[in-house]
């Protein structure tokens, strides 16, 4: 086991540790152990000179995203013969190879492709597909296929390990008022926000900062105060420094115009500012909705793949203005593909395997894997090639630099899709 | 009676007081008031107990669907009118659909917002409390549903058999349109098995994972095909029929039991298995209880359980009477989830007529979307209401409901520091929150104090 420490655990030895621990927000109460801990990032903040550590966005593609008509085979006839009606004409494709294309929507990401800043990792799945929304996309959260590991997300696990006792905003989900599964875990080092605004404690109307201030010293923690009680306390301060350290950023948030003003493209804004004011925070969460494209699909999925495009695009730029493009990797996935052949109402039902992207100054740019087989299929769909935990293992040791293994609850081998490769640090 | 469930008895030392009397309000209710903890005291702990368990057998009209029915109508009659042609190459056709489609949307939330109203006013409280336990425990989401009334016909299933007999609601749950929809069993037929419904059955429904194997899941996936809807569209997607000609007949063995086994065989066999009264006694224990329920306790549950027939009000009588439920560690043990936060408020506010629809996108935002649960598995409750985001959510809630933003609160009965406190949490505080609240107060009219009462980690537990 990693070295994992239940909140209430932690609590209960940081307060033996530290005096002051019974007042202070959770991740002030650090163990000695914690010190030096690269991934804490609220120390290096006070650290200048310290190098920048790498910084993941994961990009959610919720409902199924159809990979065959996002990273197009326009060279095989049987794709065009499975979609009489929704396949992507030749003439359209934006052609990356002499077998495959982007979606005409897709012209960024064309573009971050031929300037060496976009890999695709073609045909990720898993062994037994699960074609249910709910379970597939619990699979991809929690990287168990099987279900029978405990419920907590990869990148819960990886705060677990790498980092129980960092800032309560080592994560940051920009999505309704449920963390995402995949950045659960057990130390709760993740925050999840729907807008800077509502992320705040409010005064009463009439009231001042009086009220914030009374809100902020009633949240300190009373010794002898009964466990749930407690917790509610450590969480309510671990919030109010996520607020601040936030809302320091959306105060100077300015509408440029670089962004389309769409709910994605303005999540995505939201993360380039965090990440220029140097918030503690190494993994964001972002998703985009709307992929289940049962029937009508085309004008549906063309304009979300515009959005899609259009947000990474600004947010590539953003981030390279920002002198940030090095330090800031974005995958992209989606809990499944969409069945190879269309449906009887010009859409497409649930599939499997698909592409994920890659984007950042530092991927190896190009299309990694063979494009699946259109022909041997399973029960229809396309078979994976490629485990979309090799994705992770990638990510985690290549990109973050941690050991993989007990994040993801085995071996699986990386690929060659990134530049940069620091070594996982011995592991203890 | 086991020692677990040995009844509390008051005493000199250990007497049936405001303390106690609260407790058992606000395990049974959402919010109580002065008056009703004063009744409760009076009464002592037998008759309140009784009172909060007195669930009336016909609780009284629910939504009316009009809108829907409306809309439902005039697509059929169209439909009618125009004869056999296909809806999607029919413009006319699809917007009427549509139309039903839409009038559904508007429909969960009217009845969304005559929930929580009906949660507010209920002379049983304690009904609703349990209407909402079961909708967390035999969930099904609009989401996959998409029918208003088939979900209004659900929460019904769950009032009306809130405290009677597991049995019976199980069956009951079996035939639920909306659950055979949400859990696919309507296209569970002979040849094309679908297991969905009989893995959740028992996997989250009955028994819990541990107790049955695969292949069980499989033979009872075979004995509930043919358990179907009447039909494909409107009033015949929201009744149950079984279709033998769907129906699997053949031998099946389920868990250690063949032959030609169909539904009503699997829940029987389910019903008579020792794990079945224990994970329900356990769930029970957890919303009712604690978070971490002694296991005796709830051993002693589950045998009450399956001593007499399934029957749920004599396990929470017991309960509620029993010395352990109104032990120090069990008080505030529990998290108010945001619907109990949000009708427990307006309660104790006295908001007589509240912004409902508002505060039922507050509610959802707060994490907890009615009638649209997030996975099979329903909310998961105690602490995982509680993030950072939330802690703002309610805190901010209650300062919209305190200002009036909502509907006008009466709050005069609140504009002492010392009184708020002990109406509201019905508990003292801690002596330096206590002087935060008193500088508050001195700052101007009280509202700023209820809202930061509102606001308090004690005012999240219950």
């Amino acid at each position: 086991m990693p070295k994992m420490m239940t909140r209430r655990e932690f609590l209960t030895k940081g307060l033996t540790i530290v005096a002051a621990g019974a007042t202070a927000p959770m991740f002030l109460t650090r163990t000695a152990l914690a010190l030096n801990n690269p991934w804490d990032q609220s120390l290096v903040a006070s650290a200048p000179g310290r190098p920048d550590e790498p910084i993941l966005v994961v990009v959610q593609l919720g409902g199924g995203n159809d990979g065959l008509n996002t990273v197009v085979p326009f060279a095989h006839d049987e794709y065009y013969r499975a979609r009489p009606s929704l396949a992507v004409p030749q003439s359209s494709v934006l052609r990356a190879t002499d077998e495959l294309g982007f979606h005409p929507n897709l012209k960024p990401l064309k573009a971050l492709y031929d300037g060496g800043q976009l890999a695709v990792v073609q045909g990720v799945g898993y062994p037994n597909p699960n074609r249910s929304h709910f379970r597939s996309m619990e699979i991809w959260h929690t990287a168990d296929p099987t279900g029978v590991g405990p419920r907590t997300g990869w990148l819960g696990r990886l705060f677990d390990s790498e980092c129980p006792t960092c800032a309560p905003t080592t994560g940051i989900a920009i999505a309704g008022a449920e963390m995402p599964l995949a950045m659960q875990g057990t130390a709760g080092r993740a925050v999840v926000l729907e807008s800077p605004q509502a992320f705040a404690f409010h005064p009463i109307q009439g009231a001042g900062p009086e009220e914030a201030e009374a809100f902020r010293r009633l949240m300190q923690p009373v010794p002898g105060e009964e466990p749930t009680v407690d917790f509610l306390t450590h969480t309510a301060m671990d919030a109010l420094v996520a607020s601040d350290d936030i809302r320091k950023v959306a105060g100077h948030l300015t509408d440029d115009g670089s962004y389309p003003r769409d709910p994605f493209s303005l999540k995505l804004r939201l993360v380039a500012e965090l990440i220029a004011a140097g918030a503690p925070t190494r993994v964001y969460y972002v998703g985009l909705g709307g992929f289940d494209t049962h029937a009508a699909q085309a004008g549906r999925h063309d304009t979300l793949l515009a959005s899609l495009g259009d947000g990474l695009d600004a947010f590539v730029k953003d981030l390279a203005q920002k002198g940030l493009r090095d330090r800031v990797l974005v995958i992209t996935f989606s809990e499944f593909g969409r069945r190879v052949a269309e449906n009887g109402s010009a859409g497409t039902d649930h599939g499997a395997a698909a592409p994920m992207f890659l984007i950042g100054g530092q991927v190896s740019p190009g299309i990694h894997g063979a494009h699946p087989s259109l022909v041997n299929l399973d029960q229809g769909d396309l078979r994976y090639g490629v485990d979309f935990r090799s994705v992770y293992a990638t990510v985690l040791e290549q990109w973050l630099g941690v050991k993989s293994d007990a994040i993801l609850g085995g071996r699986f081998p990386t690929l060659d899709v990134l530049k940069r490769r620091p070594a996982a640090p011995a592991s203890g | 009676m086991p020692a677990a469930l040995e009844p509390y008895v008051p005493s000199p030392q250990d007497p049936w007081d405001e303390s106690k009397a609260a407790h058992l309000l606000r395990r049974t209710g959402f919010g109580p008031l002065p008056s009703e903890i004063a009744q409760a005291v009076q009464a002592g702990p037998g008759a309140a107990v009784a009172s909060a368990l007195a669930l009336p057998r016909n609780p009284g009209p629910g939504p009316a669907f009009d809108e829907v029915l409306s809309a439902e109508a005039n697509a059929e009659a169209l439909h009618r009118s125009l004869g056999r042609v296909k809806v999607k190459d029919t413009p006319q056709l699809r917007a009427a659909y549509q139309a039903a489609t839409r009038a559904h949307g508007r429909a969960i939330m009217d009845l969304t917002m005559w929930w929580l109203d009906w949660m507010a006013k209920t002379k049983a409280p304690l009904q609703e409390k349990l209407t909402l336990f079961w909708h967390g425990h035999f969930t099904s989401s609009m989401g996959d549903v998409h029918d208003a009334i088939a979900m209004y016909k659900q929460n019904d299933l769950f009032r009306r058999h809130a405290a009677g007999n597991f049995a019976r609601l199980l069956d009951g749950v079996a035939r639920d349109p909306a659950m055979l929809k949400y859990l696919d069993n309507d296209v569970n037929r002979r040849g094309h098995p679908n297991e969905n419904w009989a893995r959740e059955l028992m996997e989250l429904f009955t028994m819990g994972i541990g107790h049955y194997t695969e292949n069980d899941v499989l033979e009872s996936a075979r004995a509930w095909t043919g358990w179907t809807l009447r039909g494909g569209r409107f009033e015949d997607r929201r009744a149950f029929d079984f279709k033998p000609r769907l129906h699997d007949d053949g031998i099946k063995t389920f868990l250690d039991t063949a032959g030609k086994l169909d539904g009503t065989d699997i829940m029987r066999i389910i019903l008579a298995q020792p794990a079945t009264p224990r994970w329900i006694a356990s769930k029970l224990a957890k919303f009712f209880v604690s978070p971490n329920p002694d296991p005796e306790l709830v051993e002693a549950m589950a045998q009450e359980l399956a001593s007499g027939g399934y029957e749920i009000t004599p396990v929470l009588r017991s309960v509620f009477q029993s010395r352990a439920f109104y032990r120090p560690e069990v008080m505030y043990s529990l998290v108010k989830s945001p619907t109990e936060y949000v009708v427990g408020a307006v309660r104790q506010l006295g908001i007589e007529d509240p912004d409902w629809r508002r505060l039922a996108q507050l509610t959802e935002e707060a994490g907890q979307h009615l009638f649209f649960p997030p996975t099979v598995a329903g909310w998961h409750g105690g602490t995982a209401w509680i993030n950072a985001a939330t802690v703002f959510n309610r805190a901010n809630i209650a300062g919209l409901l305190v200002s009036g933003r909502l509907g006008t609160p009466r709050t005069s009965s609140l504009s002492m520091p010392e009184t708020a406190a002990a109406q509201l949490l019905q508990r003292p505080l801690p002596p330096a929150r206590q002087a935060l609240l008193a500088q508050a107060y001195g700052r101007g009219t009280g509202q700023e104090g209820v809202h930061l009462i509102m606001s308090l980690p004690e005012y999240q537990v219950c």
